[in-house]
């Protein structure tokens, strides 16, 4: 059984994801973050099946982000100056103005990543690309070529594993530390882009002889489309999300722009 | 249906053309085995009977081809593509889609069918391939096999006439190609498509074939004709160069170099076998039990034989291994490698043969007690030190090199650390290596700019310069022509006769009758089989249960030993020779029996 969300035209989803992250990027005060963060969780568990357990799951690893965007305004954040200690951190002194603006940036940010989560989640990539090319007029050249990208990621993963796998064997000894990346990138790319250079080249001439790209338009056996309900749900998130905003305001929680 | 005239091939920035002057024509409904050394342009021939040369591939071509009426160089790619299709050696390199019926359905959008038509297209295809129930299935959930009947059921919907196949048994396991193969050969007998196959397990497809065409190094045509013809008049030529023959076909060549009057001309098991019990005073002496034991004992070495023997250089207890993401890879194995043996590890894919090369070489760490070099736990030795005893040659060979030369390949493997102050010993062992290995005009080469087997004998070169004392070869002889096979494989047996024990990872079961001392059979991460390889493929039971097929010469060697009570453990060329000796010099029928031979097959 495909849940509500999975349902949904793609472009329509991304559509609501657009509007509101425009009105989260207005909003600098920390509630209207946290009331849409919950309200992610909420639509992604009752429209989309995925429990909040599971999205806050696959967002632990942001946990690194938000302390350090806590940690940046408690030391640099410019009303600390002239704000009265909550109380002290070490040698620290932490204000109101530095831990709500942590929280809005944390919160949005967040935010922003659990819609995310539950468009990625619920969205099938084939549909997204024919939504893409039916609804949003992207030639399907292009989509196609992001498809084949696409499925040829997970096989670059195990060619990388091969080739590290390789090198160590012929007692490549991997550096340790920052810097490691780069020697890696610099060590893995040449095998690694050999490779893929030849595997893309394959693919395109198996896609040319199948007749790709021969007629400026192709018959889709499967065309995505835009119903009523696609419609109605565009509709209900454009006036959740102006409704929250505005209600917010009302209360004299929301704060529009930076500054006080 | 297919007709060549003069075509000749350059790929732009080559100097050497790919293909010479071939011309060739090909009725309706025939099925054509193409053959050549490696480099002899078999894949470019595919790529000039679908139109992508000229119309994709840059390049210059002369000459005409003419698939199904139509001149490939006046009609668009897609027209062509309706006519001719193509199947490659690697499904994944072909796949666009995600799914069984987005990918059938791929090339029918392209061209333009109505929605409709494609629905009732897909279920044909699919129906044809025998996946009818398979539509809704991720193309990555699939087995080796499927996939590459997937690849083929989405060209047979574009209902071409022609069918192309680029090695397409290249990627998968026996199994896999076994269900390739009877799916093939069905398509060849019941239907009238004209097919065009690049293929060098000719033992197993030898059967539907009607005709061959062997291209020579050059890219022109050194063969057209009967199957026949091609194994029995041309095979002094094809052996010249290089190129692959049926195991049946040789050892009847070999038979009568030996003196015996095989009669005819046999390309296939039961026809062999025919031709055998034909042969006057053959079958008896495959009978005489006493004389084929001691000749089948004198062929491998005494140490080797036993499972459990002293020298074990390697030795794996109850090991058993899980990947992080939980898939048990391998369960309760435990065998030791002895001293100066080349063991194979066969099995099905993902039967867990990587996992368990990877686990003995140090490029995965088992857990701790499972693994003994020398006796002593694996775990407890530093990497240098493992790497200085064990050294593991991946399939791919590009994945192994590190640096810009083939000398500094080499140079590497000796001192990574200070890579221009070579001792004197050191450099005189690149040397040796470099003209052990045919390399030596390559020596300032890239290794990335080298041909296939070029690279291979380079990672080969480059692992071996240490003189690591085990060897562990993920697939060694992977797209390599007969005469590279043999070359490599000749290179092998002279480090295994140096006290070396070498590994070998493969799914070619000719190879593990041809140079393997043992056979390691892993089945679902367990082992299952472990001996001479003689003994398992004498075991119908096992051949069965593992899906890993026998060797056509064992095939024979086992239907002789149902009719006629013979020994069935016979499964190279040399094997029957010292079977059967030479025959019996003071027989009457002799005198006739030479005079045959002589005329038959012109020895």
């Amino acid at each position: 059984m495909t849940s509500y969300l999975q349902r949904r035209n793609p472009t329509v989803k991304l559509a609501v994801l657009l509007v509101i992250f425009g009105g989260l990027t207005i909003v600098f005060d920390p509630f209207t973050p946290i009331v849409f963060f919950t309200l992610a969780l909420m639509a992604a568990w009752i429209l989309g099946g995925i429990r909040p357990t599971q999205t806050l799951r696959t967002l632990l690893p942001f946990i690194a982000t938000v302390a350090g965007i806590f940690l940046a305004n408690i030391l640099f954040n410019r009303l600390n100056a002239t704000a009265d200690a909550l109380f002290y951190l070490g040698p620290f002194k932490v204000t109101r103005p530095a831990l709500t603006t942590g929280a809005s940036l944390s919160f949005r940010m967040l935010s922003f990543a659990a819609f995310s989560i539950a468009f990625v989640r619920t969205t099938d990539p084939t549909d997204l690309i024919l939504s893409l090319v039916h609804q949003l007029r992207l030639h399907y050249r292009l989509a196609y070529g992001t498809m084949v990208g696409y499925r040829m990621l997970p096989l670059l993963q195990g060619e990388y594993e091969a080739i590290r796998a390789a090198h160590r064997v012929r007692g490549v000894q991997e550096r340790e530390g920052k810097l490691a990346v780069f020697s890696r990138m610099k060590r893995y790319s040449i095998p690694l882009l050999a490779g893929a250079v030849r595997q893309a080249s394959r693919v395109a001439l198996a896609m040319d002889a199948r007749g790709f790209g021969a007629f400026p338009e192709r018959s889709y056996r499967r065309r995505m489309r835009v119903s009523g309900q696609d419609w109605l749900f565009l509709a209900a998130a454009v006036t959740l999300t102006a409704g929250l905003v505005v209600l917010l305001d009302v209360a004299g929680l929301a704060r529009f722009g930076v500054g006080v | 249906m297919i007709r060549a005239e003069q075509i000749s091939f350059r790929y732009a920035e080559r100097r050497k053309p790919a293909l010479s002057e071939l011309s060739f024509s090909v009725r309706r409904g025939e099925s054509v085995l193409v053959l050549g050394p490696s480099g002899s342009g078999k894949s470019t021939l595919t790529l000039c009977l679908d139109g992508l040369i000229p119309h994709v591939v840059e390049g210059e071509l002369s000459g005409t081809v003419v698939v199904d009426r139509l001149a490939t160089h006046e009609h668009p790619v897609h027209e062509l593509a309706q006519r001719v299709g193509v199947v490659f050696q690697d499904p994944e390199a072909q796949f666009c889609t995600l799914t069984v019926e987005d990918e059938v359905a791929f090339g029918l959008e392209n061209v333009l069918t109505a929605p409709d038509l494609i629905e009732a297209k897909i279920d044909e295809a699919l129906g044809v391939v025998g996946l009818a129930g398979f539509r809704g299935r991720r193309l990555d959930s699939l087995s080796g096999g499927e996939k590459q009947r997937v690849a083929l059921a989405s060209v047979l919907a574009m209902g071409p006439e022609i069918l192309v196949l680029d090695e397409p048994s290249a990627n998968l396991d026996p199994a896999g190609t076994r269900e390739l193969f009877a799916f093939l050969r069905r398509l060849a007998q019941e239907t009238e498509h004209t097919m065009v196959i690049i293929e060098h397990k000719l033992d197993e497809i030898i059967e539907w074939i009607d005709s061959v065409l062997v291209l020579d190094q050059s890219g022109g045509a050194l063969f057209r004709g009967s199957p026949r013809d091609a194994f029995f008049e041309a095979a002094r030529s094809l052996d010249d160069a290089g190129v692959w023959q049926p195991r049946i076909s040789a050892l009847a060549h070999a038979l009568r170099t030996a003196g015996w009057a095989v009669a005819g001309e046999p390309l296939t098991v039961e026809e062999a076998a025919t031709a055998l019990e034909e042969t006057w005073g053959l079958l008896p002496r495959l009978r005489s039990r006493p004389s084929l034991a001691a000749s089948v004992a004198s062929a491998i070495p005494a140490d080797t034989r036993r499972t459990d023997e002293p020298h074990a250089v390697m030795s794996v207890r109850d090991l058993s291994f899980s990947y992080p993401k939980g898939r048990q890879a391998l369960q309760d194995v435990s065998f030791d490698l002895g001293s100066g043996e080349i063991l194979a590890i066969v099995g099905a894919n993902g039967a867990g043969k990587s996992t368990l090369a990877s686990l003995l070489s140090g490029v995965l760490r088992p857990p701790r007690g499972t693994v003994f070099l020398r006796g002593q736990d694996i775990r407890d030795l530093k990497d240098a030190y493992l790497s200085a005893n064990v050294g593991h040659v991946f399939q791919n060979p590009e994945h192994q090199f590190v640096t810009d030369t083939v000398r500094g390949e080499l140079v590497y493997s000796l001192c990574p650390s200070k890579r221009d102050r070579l001792t004197i010993a050191d450099e005189s062992l690149v040397e040796a290596a470099l003209s052990r290995f045919d390399l030596k005009r390559l020596e300032q080469a890239n290794p990335f700019s080298l041909s296939q087997g070029q690279k291979r004998r380079l990672s080969v070169a480059a692992m071996l310069v240490r003189a690591q004392s085990i060897l562990f070869l993920d697939e060694p002889t992977f797209g390599q022509d007969q005469a590279q096979t043999a070359k490599l494989m000749g290179m092998l047996q002279e480090l295994w006769s140096e006290g070396r024990s070498i590994v070998i990872i493969t799914h070619d079961m000719d190879l593990v009758a041809e140079y393997a001392h043992r056979l390691l059979v892993l089945q679902e991460g367990k082992l299952r089989f472990l001996g001479a390889p003689r003994d398992f493929f004498a075991r119908d039971d096992m051949v069965a249960e593992t899906g890993l097929g026998r060797p056509a010469l064992a095939g024979l060697s086992s239907l002789l030993a149902l009719r006629h009570d013979t020994h069935p453990g016979l499964l190279t060329v040399e094997d029957y020779l010292s079977a059967v000796g030479t025959p019996e010099l003071e027989h009457e029928c002799h005198g006739d029996v030479m005079a045959v031979h002589q005329g038959g097959c012109g020895e």
